[in-house]
């Protein structure tokens, strides 16, 4: 018998913090380079750390390749940055607080309830996504939260002992209920159709810094109630039973949880539409090589999450360039497929 | 001596059906108090309502302090439960898990320490399953499961351990020495054991007393030989056994007739 234990906390070892923040990073590099004007990786570098208040570092581009990088691409970047990351991080909280692998940001209505927000939005003030005014976004915003807040009431009153499947069911049914209305005021609107389905099929394109500074402290404080229950989510592994036997108030982290992770996945759709699968996909390649420890899954999912659809949405922009194939669109043509290759090699994944 | 555990008038009701009425029982430092009684007789509500992951009525007291002023993880650090069929999160490994034991002794935000490490780490080896602590325990045998639920418990450092049927899912070998480590934990650390035991045998050579239950009530309390009559096995889970002595245990044999 071995008497021997190499003990070891789950954590994000630093060979994990820097591989997983080298591959951001140059997401983040390839994504500011490609385009239709012509920007090197060493220009698009200096420029990048630039941007770091108090450091400036020659580049020799021109006034005009700094204004594309610094107004257009940058700022695109890092939206898709933070969006990436919140859909990942949220997907994962919800995943842990609901013990479902399939359980996602859009699972208790955040999705029906911000396309309902964003439809009357569009159809009653006639915005499209150009609107300079961020109508769109504070109305899916809302009704993203709307929508859980719903499912949330409705699960705990049928609930009973059965909180998580109660909770899971009444989003399936409140989602149905919110969209059926949402198409509803669609077909009566027949004219906005091209507005509410291009913002449904979600997209990044921004122009200056505007979407990034709106959402930007949501997700911080989405990401704090998140993170700092890392721990917590790995005890709600054990089931709700035993994590309140272990002295967990199990009620109330799942509650802190599930409004975390709505506010940063309601705030990413207040911005860039409904883009799927990421809140699957990215924590479950997470887990796949680094282990199901929320401690590793939470901050990997928020660096290669952010990474990952930094990818896609140089996809979405390169492919037919210059139109735009909707990021929706590439996430669930990269993501489906995925998906089922992750079920087929790994059933221990959850 | 002071009572270790006090259950007084304890009731569960569960969607308007009663599960448990008018338990009234104590428990001694030190003592291992086995429940026993037919299937659905309130067994596991009782260990799960003095573990306070259930509610109920009538108050029931850890050393004195009622149960329901505590905290959670004050709770949590007096009395664990090991249930009859834990659930195993896949890709935990054995050692993170045990280390979840620790969850009532850190404040709500604070990771594990070295002194937590070590807890663990000692509970492991205490089960004679250190070697498994890398192991992802969805790959666990039953038997080799069942130790590392128990070293996760024993991590808890409580007072009173709850165990709900230890055994039920191991073979005769595992039964005996998952027992025995129980057994020692208890003389090791003065433990308080109360375990719902389905074998009435075992029941007898390991617990100090037994508690029997039926339809949610309480029927019969005392030591083995008190209880285990074949007139109470009889009515009680309608059964017809022989209890027999062979030198100075008691044996409890189904008949068939």
């Amino acid at each position: 018998m071995a008497t021997r234990i190499d003990p070891a906390v789950p954590s994000v070892g630093w060979k994990w913090w820097l591989g997983a923040s080298a591959l951001l990073a140059a997401a983040v590099l390839v994504g500011a380079v490609v385009g239709p004007a012509d920007i090197g990786f060493g220009d698009a570098a200096k420029a990048l750390i630039s941007l770091i208040p108090g450091i400036d570092l020659a580049t020799g581009l021109s006034e005009l390749e700094l204004g594309i990088l610094e107004v257009v691409r940058f700022p695109r970047v890092f939206l898709a940055v933070v969006v990436g990351a919140a859909l990942s991080v949220s997907g994962a909280a919800y995943q842990g607080v609901f013990r479902n692998p399939l359980a996602d940001p859009y699972l208790l209505g955040v999705a029906a309830g911000a396309g309902l927000g964003a439809t009357l939005a569009i159809v009653s003030t006639g915005a499209g996504a150009e609107s300079t005014l961020p109508i769109i976004p504070a109305a899916a915003f809302v009704g993203a939260v709307a929508g859980v807040v719903l499912s949330y009431g409705l699960g705990r009153t049928v609930g009973g002992t059965r909180t998580v499947t109660s909770l899971i069911l009444a989003g399936v049914a409140v989602a149905a209920f919110l969209t059926a209305i949402q198409t509803f005021v669609q077909q009566r609107n027949a004219e906005t159709l091209r507005e509410v389905y291009d913002w449904i099929l979600g997209r990044l394109a921004t122009t200056g810094w505007a979407d990034f500074r709106l959402v930007l402290p949501y997700m911080l404080i989405a990401a704090i109630g998140i993170f700092i229950h890392r721990r917590a989510l790995d005890v709600m592994a054990v089931g709700d039973e035993e994590a309140s036997s272990l002295g967990l108030e199990v009620g109330r982290t799942r509650l802190i949880v599930v409004a975390s992770a709505t506010l940063a996945a309601a705030a990413a759709v207040a911005v860039a539409g409904l883009i799927g699968f990421v809140g699957i996909i990215v924590p479950h390649g997470v887990r796949l090589v680094a282990g199901t420890s929320y401690r590793r899954v939470l901050p990997l999912s928020a660096l290669l999450g952010g990474a990952f659809l930094v990818l896609a949405d140089i996809v979405a922009r390169s492919m037919l360039a210059p139109a735009e194939v909707p990021i929706g669109v590439v996430t669930a043509f990269l993501g489906a497929p995925f998906f089922v290759l992750v079920l087929r090699t790994s059933r221990r994944v959850m | 001596m002071t009572t270790q555990l006090a259950v007084r008038r304890l009731g569960v009701e569960i969607d308007r059906s009663v599960l448990l009425s008018g338990i009234d029982l104590t428990v001694d430092p030190g003592e291992w108090l086995g429940l026993i009684g037919p299937n659905g007789a309130g067994k596991t509500t009782l260990l799960r309502a003095v573990a306070g992951v259930i509610g109920s009525f009538g108050v029931i007291k850890v050393d004195g302090d009622d149960l329901a002023t505590l905290s959670p993880r004050e709770r949590a650090r007096r009395v664990a439960l090991v249930p009859q069929r834990p659930i195993v999160p896949p890709g935990m490994d054995a050692f993170t898990y045990v280390l979840l034991g620790r969850t009532p002794h850190l404040s709500y935000f604070a990771a594990e320490g070295t002194r937590d490490v070590m807890i663990a780490g000692n509970a492991l080896l205490e089960l004679g399953v250190g070697d498994l602590s890398h192991r992802d325990i969805s790959t666990l045998s039953g038997g080799e499961l069942q130790r590392v639920v128990l070293a996760r418990a024993l991590a808890q450092e409580p007072e009173i351990l709850l165990l709900d049927e230890p055994t039920s899912a191991l073979d005769v070998g595992n039964q005996q020495q998952v027992l025995e480590v129980i057994d020692g934990m208890r003389s090791a650390r003065g433990l308080t054991v109360v375990a719902a035991i389905h074998d009435l045998t075992l029941a007898a050579q390991f617990c100090d007393r037994l508690a029997l239950l039926a339809d949610g009530e309480l029927v019969a309390t005392g030591t083995p030989h008190q209880v285990l009559t074949e007139e109470t096995i009889r009515v009680h889970y309608d059964a017809n056994v022989n209890v027999i002595w062979i030198e100075d245990q008691l044996a409890v044999i189904p008949t068939r007739q």
